[in-house]
């Protein structure tokens, strides 16, 4: 490869420095400034108008350049201060299925004034722009395609503006701890179940009842738990929140299994275990998940949901961070 | 609503702005193109109509262009140039579509603006392009923050230019000016009325029909009486039988003027695209700009292409001295033949006579005793002007007095020469100064008087004596002069005209001594005073640098502002907590940014268990005040900044592990 001076300070500015931790601040040190392409072209138009001003010793030529030059130089400032005092406080993101789209949410302030037309973008992903008020939280939402499985990193998060003027932009680029968990695609097919660990017994497809009749116990109440299941009564009598637990069939627990699926690609099997995940859940089995190497244990409600489809998604991913 | 839909109409209005001081010099199809144009942009803003597509945008250009050709033919003047940047901000409006057209186009309105001002150079348009930038400014923020709203905008853009000031001041008296110009101005090819190097019967009383400003004179002290304001500008020498040709002369030597009655004044000269300025007679200095010549006459190297300031003191009596040889032979010359009746009139004056004066009062005695009539449309001479003249017609201007003068003196062996200028002008009610106009235009004569040197005979005072009192509406039959000489008959109206037009000139020829007046002369003068000296190459490097200092000076103490650390909104309880966090932090307790009170009372009491229950009382208190809804009061905060003042955490036991 050709030696070049030009792509090494590109590379020193581009390589991408250490993940921060919240609250993530602009300040003189990570907000760089330099001329947009019309801020370029402005000085261009300035100083044909300077040429013309000297030539034809015009004193009106020479203060309407000198306001025009000077204001150019003002909006600098203002533009680096639109950026200054600005903090990121938080980013947060619901998992979503492949294919889906990400939301990450930042929560971001700014000390007075009001920060008119910032804007922020991920790599590869539609930039937006908004205002930010002084001194109060402001929720800024980036949506990017996730399209794969796994961990999704967006990359380093830029905020920019370019108020007031459009000739200068000043930006920061900060390497944020965003990221969003993506789960497989559901790949819809037949519900392929094994019985669960406690029994032992004939396998395959079980007609499903309803699954409210046979109660079971209670357990402490979980965010995500039916409403309908809340035993009220306990809760009336001062002992705390419990969901009442039912099964469809007493005891019978069953188990999703990677190695009863046929699929040949790792993924398609990821898929369809993610699918039976939610039919799973959506008929209130009580159920497990059985991968090469991981386990979650039958159980049911939204927690456990979750909990499956968490392992399915880092599923043979272990450089991504828990 | 789109975001362009509302910035159409922004755009036009930036273009409009900066296009209204051409509209009546533009011509008027121009104005009818932008107007029909600009609405159908805005309309179609508005309404979401389809936007010419893009064969109809050449066509249409091409339309535009095809005709500021006709309309400017293929001069490509000032005049040429606005007009082809109207019909493309005409145009404009209709390709707005994205982002980089509409700044573009901001742009475009900005680079009208600065031509305007090579057209009006005075006060008013000074505040219009305050006004006119104002107004792009705001669009530019708009462009870029179409989601404030406009009066947001103004503001912004009235800060901004108002924060820009001091740099432009800075900039506009220390950036380097140069002498001369880079790369030339091009030649106007529209004639300006003035004098020119040729002097012919009726050449004066044309230049009288125009009301324009030759120059104005701002006297340092009063202003001298009316009939003593001689504007000498050429002086006339050769004499074809019909007309006084000015011609470059050999220098002859001249000795320093003797006289008194000094008068300082400047003079702010309009371009009249010639090379000699103009003066109260006689001028005892010379200016830096010009050279002061024998015939007591200032020439430019150059021609008056713009604006001219410059000083001068004159001596109102004086005594030129003795004449050289060369000079009283040329103020005696005349053609071979013609004009045989003038001659023999003027022999005869000169039979017996020794005093050159008997001869000059002769001349003026017949003038003013013999039926001569003062009058501004004289009838067409014969082919021996002179004699026509005096003998037949008895009617002209000034020009023709000054000629037969001057003729009859030559014939009767008194040196003589005619001086073209300006008599008088008005003076302004409100300052010492005058303004001299071209309807001031005069030509008079000077005969040489062994023992006064060069002295001034005027023969219009002869036949016209209000001429020099009182003016050229004065000294005319009623009905003859121009209608803006002519005044008088609007009454008490036209007074308070007077009074209002009056006092704008006032203003505005002190802004235009102060600021239209300095050019590298005067910044010359100015950085010398603190050692900078600009004919030297050093000279205006330094001066950038000066004024680069200062910028980034002034620029340091904004971004000083700017970067300072972003100080929390004053709560006094928010404050007190800081203090308290501050001096667990000093005892290696820090608290996390993002930790909670409750959390972070449990972790003292994890880590410094000596220190759990007096924490966390402080920390009980304070979530009180925090949270604990209305009714905060002053007594409670300030038993809460007891309680922290008390609290002394000491390094005693310290954090266990980590």
């Amino acid at each position: 490869m050709e030696w070049s001076p030009f792509k090494r300070i590109v590379r020193k500015f581009g390589k991408t420095p250490p993940v921060l931790s919240f609250p993530a601040a602009l300040h003189r040190r990570n907000v760089y400034v330099l001329p947009t392409r019309f801020g370029l072209l402005f000085i261009a138009v300035l100083t044909a108008m300077l040429l013309g001003a000297l030539n034809y010793n015009n004193n009106l030529g020479f203060l309407l350049t000198f306001l025009l030059g000077s204001m150019t130089f003002v909006s600098i400032l203002y533009t680096v201060r639109n950026l200054s005092g600005l903090t990121v406080l938080s980013v947060r993101s619901r998992p979503v299925f492949a294919g889906e789209t990400a939301a990450f949410k930042f929560v971001a302030r700014a000390a007075e004034p009001v920060r008119p037309a910032i804007r922020f973008n991920f790599p590869e992903a539609p930039e937006i722009q908004q205002d930010l008020p002084a001194g109060t939280d402001a929720m800024v939402v980036l949506k990017r395609a996730a399209s794969v499985r796994g961990v999704l990193r967006p990359g380093m998060l830029t905020i920019s503006t370019r108020y007031p003027l459009g000739l200068f932009r000043s930006w920061a680029r900060l390497n944020l701890p965003a990221e969003c968990l993506v789960y497989p695609r559901p790949l819809p097919g037949p519900l392929v179940l094994t019985d669960g660990p406690s029994q032992t017994g004939e396998e395959g497809t079980r007609p499903m009842g309803p699954g409210s009749e046979d109660f079971q116990g209670l357990r402490p109440y979980q965010p995500g738990d039916p409403l309908q299941h809340i035993s009220w009564k306990t809760y009336s009598q001062g002992q705390g929140l419990f969901t009442k637990r039912f099964t469809a069939q007493r005891g019978a627990a069953v188990e999703l299994d990677w190695a009863r699926l046929g699929e040949k690609d790792p993924e398609d099997r990821l898929s369809r275990l993610c699918h039976m995940v939610l039919d799973a859940h959506r008929r209130h089995l009580l159920y497990g998940l059985r991968l090469p190497g991981v386990e979650v244990a039958p159980d049911w409600g939204e927690a456990h949901k979750h909990e499956c489809l968490r392992a399915l998604a880092r599923y043979g991913r272990p450089e991504d961070r828990p | 609503m789109k975001p362009d839909a509302g910035q159409a109409p922004a755009i036009i209005g930036a273009l409009a702005a900066a296009l209204f001081p051409h509209a009546l010099r533009l011509p008027p199809w121009i104005v009818v193109w932008c107007a029909g144009l600009w609405g159908y942009g805005a309309l179609a803003a508005r309404y979401g109509w389809r936007r010419p597509g893009k064969w109809m945008r050449t066509g249409l250009t091409l339309v535009g262009i095809f005709g500021a050709m006709v309309s400017f033919g293929h001069t490509l003047g000032g005049d040429a140039f606005a007009g082809l940047l109207a019909v493309m901000a005409g145009l404009k409006p209709l390709e707005m579509s994205s982002y980089r057209d509409r700044m573009v186009t901001a742009f475009l309105a900005y680079f009208i603006v600065i031509t305007s001002l090579f057209v009006y150079e005075n006060l008013a348009m000074t505040m219009y392009m305050g006004l006119s930038v104002l107004v792009t400014t705001s669009v530019l923020i708009r462009l870029n923050h179409p989601e404030g709203t406009l009066s947001r905008h103004f503001r912004l853009s009235g800060v901004i230019m108002a924060q820009a000031l001091p740099l432009t001041v800075i900039l506009f008296f220390l950036f380097p000016r140069i002498q001369g110009s880079l790369w030339g101005v091009p030649q106007e090819t529209q004639a300006t009325s003035g004098f020119s190097d040729t002097l012919s019967m009726g050449r004066v009383s044309q230049m009288v029909q125009s009301d324009e400003i030759a120059f104005q004179a701002r006297f340092q002290g009063d202003v001298p009486e009316r009939r003593r304001l001689y504007w000498r500008g050429i002086v006339f020498y050769d004499f074809d039988g019909r007309s006084w040709q000015w011609k470059l002369r050999a220098p002859v030597p001249m000795d320093p003027l003797e006289g008194e009655d000094p008068a300082t004044y400047t003079i702010g000269l309009e371009p009249h695209r010639d090379r000699w300025l103009f003066a109260l007679d006689l001028p005892a200095t010379d200016p830096d700009i010009a050279r002061l010549f024998p015939d007591y006459t200032l020439m430019r190297r150059g021609k008056v292409r713009r604006k001219l300031h410059y000083r001068l003191t004159s001596l109102m009596t004086y005594n030129t001295g003795p004449v050289h040889r060369r000079d009283r032979a040329a103020a005696l010359e005349l053609p071979e033949g013609g004009n045989p009746r003038s001659r023999d009139l003027a022999r005869r004056w000169a039979q017996g006579v020794d005093d050159p004066r008997e001869i000059v009062d002769a001349a003026l005695r017949t003038i003013r005793e013999e039926n001569f009539v003062y009058t501004l449309s004289p009838p067409t001479l014969g082919p021996e002007p002179i004699d026509s003249f005096l003998f037949d017609t008895r009617r002209g201007y000034c020009e023709h007095y000054a000629s037969a003068f001057a003729f009859l003196m030559r014939a009767a062996d008194v040196p003589a020469r005619v001086v073209g200028g300006y008599q008088g002008g008005t003076q302004n009610r409100y300052g010492g100064y005058v303004t001299v106009r071209q309807s001031d235009a005069h030509a008079w004569v000077e005969v040489y008087l062994t023992g006064e040197g060069w002295v001034r005979v005027d023969p219009t005072a002869a036949v016209a004596p209000d001429r020099i009192e009182q003016g050229v509406a004065a000294a005319l039959a009623p009905g003859e002069a121009p209608d803006f000489l002519a005044g008088g008959r609007f009454g008490e109206e036209f007074r308070l005209w007077r009074a209002i037009r009056d006092g704008w000139d006032a203003v505005n020829i002190g802004w235009d001594m102060w600021f239209a007046g300095y050019a590298f002369e005067q910044q010359q003068s100015l950085l010398q005073k603190i050692g900078i000296d600009l004919r030297s190459w050093k000279g205006p490097v330094r001066a950038l640098m000066l004024a680069f200092g200062l910028i980034a000076l002034i620029a340091l103490g904004f971004g000083l502002r700017i970067f300072r650390k972003p100080r929390e909104t004053a709560d006094p309880v928010r404050e007190i907590y800081a203090s308290f966090c501050r001096k667990l932090a000093r005892v290696g307790l820090e608290r996390d940014p993002h930790q909670g009170p409750v959390a972070f009372a449990d972790r003292i009491a994890d880590r410094r268990p000596d220190l759990d229950s007096a924490a966390r009382g402080i920390i009980d208190h304070y979530v009180r005040l925090r949270y604990g809804g209305a009714g905060v009061g002053e007594a409670d905060i300030e038993e809460f900044r007891r309680s922290v003042r008390r609290f002394q955490p000491d390094r005693r036991s310290a954090p266990r592990d980590q």
